[in-house]
């Protein structure tokens, strides 16, 4: 009979919540926000979270990339793996003055701006010396050479660019041609000559000025003040980035796993410093803070509330007890004593809630105590001890579903300060390492000098979703509020 | 007649606009209070007796207002007048209410003193020495110690805060003071004194009143003209002695004959059988007819006009409303 | 057991038509001592609300306590349910055989074959008890529980005794009591909430509750004092009809006389927890003997037009003092005016000494030293030989 009289309360409850224009708002984020955090894994790519804290996967990723939609002419980062034959991707092999080469031709194309790098991954075998040569082919047909020119006579081991045992090895190899590029002595080598072999005038200190934008001054006309131009025009069209690998070794094996002409932009909210995606850490922040949320408000509003009315009801000693106990608890400060528990223990987010819920329950305890003093005054409970009713019974049928509108309230608005006491602590770098949250994010934004750098995408859009999350809720308690305060009045 | 008349009213209607519909509380309601007379307004509760009182005070709550009428007070119709000017005129200087309970009327923060101050302080421009000395005559006049304007209403009993508030309803000597259930929460001796202090009073400086309570007992004890009120009307309007020694309105007898006694032959006490109408809906015809034993189908259908059956005599029942129907006498 | 108790307790054995004796009965609420008041040594001062009444009661009666508010006629009706502490005083009830029972597997020591002494049994324990004796409030709006249907209002005090009863027999049951109490018919009622009820049918609903396990004693809490006065007639029928069907006695309290004259059997007057007067009912109204139901009676207005014409002359003094600060010796003293005009011979009484219980020519018993004459009454108890 009790869970029915508790689920007519449930209903009644919402039907409530229904009808006020706040209570629907709210209503609707809060199940946006649930489904989200429930479906995630449908929506959203369980892989990129569980290799959150794997810096390895992330490498293929612009870093701190800004979202594609944010920025105007961009280059649309293009990805072609080895299994396929794309019109991106040409493999040849073939065999050349007793070498074997095997090569791989990546083609992208230049609208207005160019890939900030092109980075290729290969699985490679071979048991005697082994040479690589990289070539770019541009649309205006120029050719550079990116490494020593076999046809010149200069060979360039695998060891000088990807630092393995040039003699013989089995596995994967990988080179980011932006950071090839950024070397003095391989612009010296490659970039100037080529340069200065279209007529580009260069003084001795534009070796320097060359560092960090080499691979972009590769796709950029070719004018003579190409250094020193304040406009920077870019050629577009077609560009053929060619690698070829030649060995003596007739079982050479080369296959592409992954080319990338990376764009300086990239997916929804774009990237952190590390190229994660900021929007799977986004998304998946919501469970976080809807666990934490829910689990501490519910926990402490639900010890806290029985717990206040047991004292309000019984009176007396037990009363005076219970009541100092709390105030107690209550008095101390969280935020501190969290930060203290996290420098000298080690970090866990459950510790966290745990903290969280055994600090926060007294709020709500001193609340139902003093609805609890006011309702065992009323007739109807005087009523039922006349009629023999145990305390028990007194307690959970007459005073708590008496109670029970405001502790529904009281979890809807302690949840935006659990999200944020939690994210206040990952903000200051004690949260738990291993698990992803808004906090956490901002966090590593703030130690990267995201703003500023002006890293926007990094900052405002965990900040928004606390904000909103949050806002959620007390648009609930506030609707709550609307509905509940004649009856409270009761 | 109008000349001696201190409060007119015809045809007051107040109605509550809520949400769950139209709730009609007073409808047209007209009587007369003439000087040094006691109007007794009678009913129980959900009548309209307080909605009325509110009504010619101008103080009605809101979703509620007054939907049509006159009141006249000493000649002068307040209902079209503006908020301010009825706060400053009218309100407390010609009008004034005793409340039930001094929870009502009292500050708990304020001296006692202080409080019958402010209408003389905010009303007449006294000063604070002048609007003290007009304190301590309001308390000595009914009937309690004027050092007592130094304390705090807790600190009085309920009997004094009782008299402190008549106290507080005479201080502009208004021509109309109506007592709300004044006494309704006083034990029996301390009513008798309150009562009794509203009779000299009444005597003594010439005052008239209307009595709001729906203990008929309190209303023989102090009223001139009694109005027997239902469901937001008046369905009988009379002097004292008609309406209770040979009431006409079947519902006026009936409750008349509910009343136990204390002295004289016990005889089985009366009741109405069923409930108050539902003022968001009440039934066609008659208010009273679905708890009438005397209705017959034009009750059912049409309500009766308030007829003048004898001089300052009215009722609003089919039974008297010649030309409709046969007039009988009084119903015993 | 003093000598007092076995007396009482003999006394009830023989008298089977009583069915609860009340002596020296005393609720006294300590009040709260402040620091300065302990380190002074003051003693503890009590509020006594009730102070040494002793009564009893018939079957199928109908036994009014009146009086003014603060008089100690609430506190009396609850301390019999231990609603409220009860300091000192014995309460002999003629409980049924299966509350007896219940009793004595508690470890409750039953006093006599048929009857305890419901104020010697340990709060805890009264379960048992709260079958046979229950209450109805005075106000319809308070004391039923918002949150409850009907049917579990009127369910819950069979679940509480663990009656056992199928979920059907529980219905019919409570079907039974709404019909009882004029709700007809029940089926409509069981799914309401209290707040969709007027208060004329809430108060029905409370006295449903309160007969629903049959008791042999109802505390009616001025049941009538908040309903409209066309239904209060009504009610008062309903509820001598239920008594005299059940065959329950009543403890009628009421402040209002001219109701007492029509339903009370005998009538007990309160004044600051003592009883002032008590007998017959009828013979009390029409013919008071105390000074202070002489004032209460002349208080009481009436609906007889020709009042309003008189100031009413009402025999009494003052104000009621605080039941923290009773006045010594006859705590009516200060304001009797039959102190007053006989000053000279009194004044070595009234306000020195409590005075005893004088014997009237009618049976009656009255508190008051005008009276000395009369036969007096040695020990309280003495005063159910009625």
């Amino acid at each position: 009979m009790s869970k029915r009289r508790g689920s007519s309360g449930f209903r009644r409850f919402f039907s409530d919540l229904r009808r006020t224009k706040v209570g629907i708002v709210g209503l609707s984020l809060l199940i946006l926000f649930l489904g989200l955090a429930i479906f995630f894994p449908l929506i959203g790519n369980m892989n990129d979270i569980k290799n959150w804290n794997n810096l390895q996967y992330w490498r293929d990723n612009p870093k701190a990339a800004p979202p594609c939609w944010a920025v105007g002419n961009t280059f649309k980062s293009i990805s072609v793996t080895g299994g396929e034959n794309t019109s991106n991707l040409i493999e040849r092999n073939g065999e050349l003055d007793g070498f074997k080469y095997i090569s791989y031709s990546f083609l992208y194309n230049v609208e207005t701006q160019p890939p900030i790098d092109v980075i290729a991954r290969f699985n490679i075998s071979y048991s005697k010396p082994t040479y690589v040569y990289i070539t770019m082919e541009r649309p205006d047909g120029k050719y550079i050479s990116l490494t020593g020119n076999p046809e010149s006579g200069e060979r360039t081991s695998v060891l000088d660019l990807f630092g393995v045992d040039p003699n013989s090895y089995s596995g994967d190899i990988r080179i980011q041609l932006a950071s090839y590029l950024n070397n003095m002595i391989t612009i010296r080598n490659y970039i100037v000559p080529w340069l200065q072999s279209n007529n580009v005038t260069l003084q001795p200190q534009d070796v320097f000025r060359l560092t960090n934008v080499a691979f972009s001054t590769l796709h950029q006309e070719l004018t003579p003040n190409i250094i020193n131009a304040k406009n920077v025009t870019y050629l577009s069209g077609k560009y053929n980035v060619t690698f070829v690998f030649y060995s003596s070794d007739k079982n050479l094996s080369v296959a592409l796993e992954k080319a990338i002409a990376l764009g300086g932009c990239y997916g929804i909210v774009g990237t952190d410093n590390m190229g994660r995606d900021l929007w799977m850490g986004l998304m998946y922040g919501i469970r976080w803070a809807l666990i934490i949320g829910f689990s501490v408000s519910i926990m402490s509003v639900l010890i806290g509330g029985i717990y206040g009315v047991v004292g309000g009801y019984f009176g007396g000693k037990t009363d005076e007890i219970m009541l100092r106990t709390a105030q107690v608890f209550y008095s101390i400060p969280v935020l501190p004593i969290l930060i203290l528990l996290a420098v000298i223990f080690r970090p866990s987010i459950w510790n966290v809630i745990s903290m969280l819920i055994i600090f926060g329950w007294p709020s709500t305890a001193l609340v139902t105590r003093s609805m609890a003093l006011q309702i065992k005054e009323e007739t109807y409970v005087e009523a039922a001890k006349a009629i023999g009713s145990s305390s028990s019974r007194i307690l959970f049928r007459y005073i708590l579903p008496q109670v029970l509108p405001y502790l529904f309230a009281s979890i809807a608005l302690s949840v935006p300060g659990a999200i944020l006491t939690e994210a206040s602590l990952s903000f200051l770098g004690l949260g738990d390492p291993s698990i992803v949250t808004w906090g956490r994010i901002l966090n590593e934004a703030e130690v990267a000098g995201a703003t500023i750098n002006g890293y926007w995408w990094w900052v405002l859009p965990p900040g928004l979703m606390i904000t909103i999350v949050g806002m959620t809720f007390i648009l609930i308690g506030q609707a709550l509020d609307l509905i509940l305060n004649p009856k409270l009045r009761r | 007649m109008a000349l001696t008349a201190v409060l007119e009213v015809e045809n007051l209607s107040t109605s509550y606009y809520t949400f769950r519909g139209m709730v009609k509380a007073v409808e047209k309601v007209s009587f007369k209070l003439e000087k040094e007379e006691i109007l007794g307004i009678a009913g129980e509760s959900g009548c309209g007796k307080s909605t009325l009182a509110w009504s010619l005070m101008g103080l009605v709550p809101p979703p509620g207002r007054v939907v049509e009428g006159s009141v006249k007070i000493d000649g002068i119709e307040v209902l079209n007048l503006s908020e301010s000017e009825r706060r400053k005129k009218i309100l407390w200087e010609k009008i004034s209410m005793i409340f039930q309970g001094a929870i009502n009327a009292f500050n708990p923060v304020y001296t006692v003193g202080y409080q019958l101050a402010e209408p003389f302080i905010y009303h007449k421009n006294y000063s604070k020495k002048e609007a003290l000395e007009k304190v301590k005559e309001l308390l000595k006049m009914v009937g309690l110690n004027p050092e007592i304007e130094k304390r705090y209403p807790h600190e009085l009993s309920g009997g004094m805060k009782q008299r402190a508030v008549i106290a507080m309803a005479l201080a502009l000597e208004p021509s109309v003071i109506i007592a709300d259930e004044p006494t309704t929460a006083l034990d029996v001796v301390i009513q008798s004194q309150i009562l009794n202090l509203m009779k000299k009073l009444k005597q003594d400086k010439k005052l008239s009143f209307i009595f709001i309570t729906h203990d008929m007992s309190v209303i023989a004890e102090m009223a001139d003209k009694v109005a027997i009120m239902y469901a937001g009307r008046i369905v009988e309007l009379g002097p004292s002695e008609i309406i209770f020694n040979r009431p006409y309105h079947p519902y006026t007898s009936a409750l008349i004959r509910s009343i136990p006694r204390l002295r004289g032959p016990i005889e089985k006490l009366q009741y109405i059988p069923g409930e108050p109408p539902n003022l968001i809906s009440p039934p066609p015809g008659c208010k009273f007819n679905p708890r009438c034993q005397y209705a017959e189908e034009l009750c059912k259908k049409e309500e009766p006009g308030f007829v003048e059956v004898e001089k300052g005599h009215f009722v609003r029942c089919w039974k008297y409303d010649s030309g409709k129907q046969s007039s009988g006498g009084a119903i015993k | 057991m003093n000598v007092d108790k076995k007396e009482l307790m003999e006394l009830f054995s023989n008298k089977r038509d009583i069915v609860l004796m009340v002596d020296g009965l005393k609720v006294w609420f300590p009040l709260k001592r402040g620091l300065s008041d302990i380190l002074k040594g003051r003693p503890q001062r009590f509020v006594r609300a009730v102070d040494s009444i002793s009564f009893f009661v018939r079957e199928k009666e109908t036994f009014c306590l009146a009086g003014e508010s603060g008089c100690g006629k609430t506190t009396t009706g609850k301390s019999l349910l231990r609603l409220v502490p009860v300091t000192d005083g014995v309460g002999l009830f003629r409980a049924r055989k299966e509350t007896l029972e219940d009793l004595k597997k508690n470890g409750v020591n039953v006093d006599g074959e048929d009857y305890v002494d419901i104020f010697a049994i340990h709060p805890k324990k009264m379960k048992p008890v709260r079958r046979d004796i229950q209450i109805i409030y005075q106000d319809p709006y308070g004391s039923l529980n918002p949150r409850y249907k009907i049917l579990d209002i009127l369910k819950e005090p069979l679940e509480i005794h663990k009656f056992q009863l199928t979920e059907e027999e529980k219905l019919e049951t409570v079907y039974r009591a709404l019909e009882t109490v004029k709700l007809k018919p029940p089926e409509d009622f069981v799914d309401r909430h209290p707040h969709q009820l007027s208060g004329g049918q809430r108060q029905r609903i409370a006295i449903a509750k309160a007969i629903i396990m049959n008791p042999k004693i109802v505390v009616a809490d001025e049941p009538v004092s908040m309903l409209d006065v066309s239904i209060r007639a009504e009610m008062l029928e309903l509820l001598q009809t239920i008594k005299r069907e059940r065959g329950l006695s009543y403890i009628f309290i009421t402040h209002d006389l001219a109701v007492s004259r029509y339903i009370c059997d005998r009538i007990a007057i309160m004044y600051l927890g003592r009883i002032v007067e008590m007998g017959d009912t009828r013979r009390i109204i029409e013919n008071p003997l105390h000074p202070y139901t002489k004032a209460l009676v002349a208080a009481i207005p009436e609906p007889n037009p020709s009042n309003r014409l008189r100031m009413r002359d009402v025999p009494i003094k003052g104000e009621i003092p605080s039941a923290a600060n009773i006045p010594p010796g006859c705590r009516f003293h200060p304001r009797c005016v039959e102190y007053e005009k006989n000053i000279e011979n009194l004044k070595s009484k009234c306000p020195l000494q409590d005075p005893p219980y004088y014997v009237a020519e009618d049976g009656r018993l009255v508190n008051c030293w005008l009276f000395e004459g009369n036969k007096k009454i040695e020990k309280a108890h003495a005063s159910f030989i009625m």
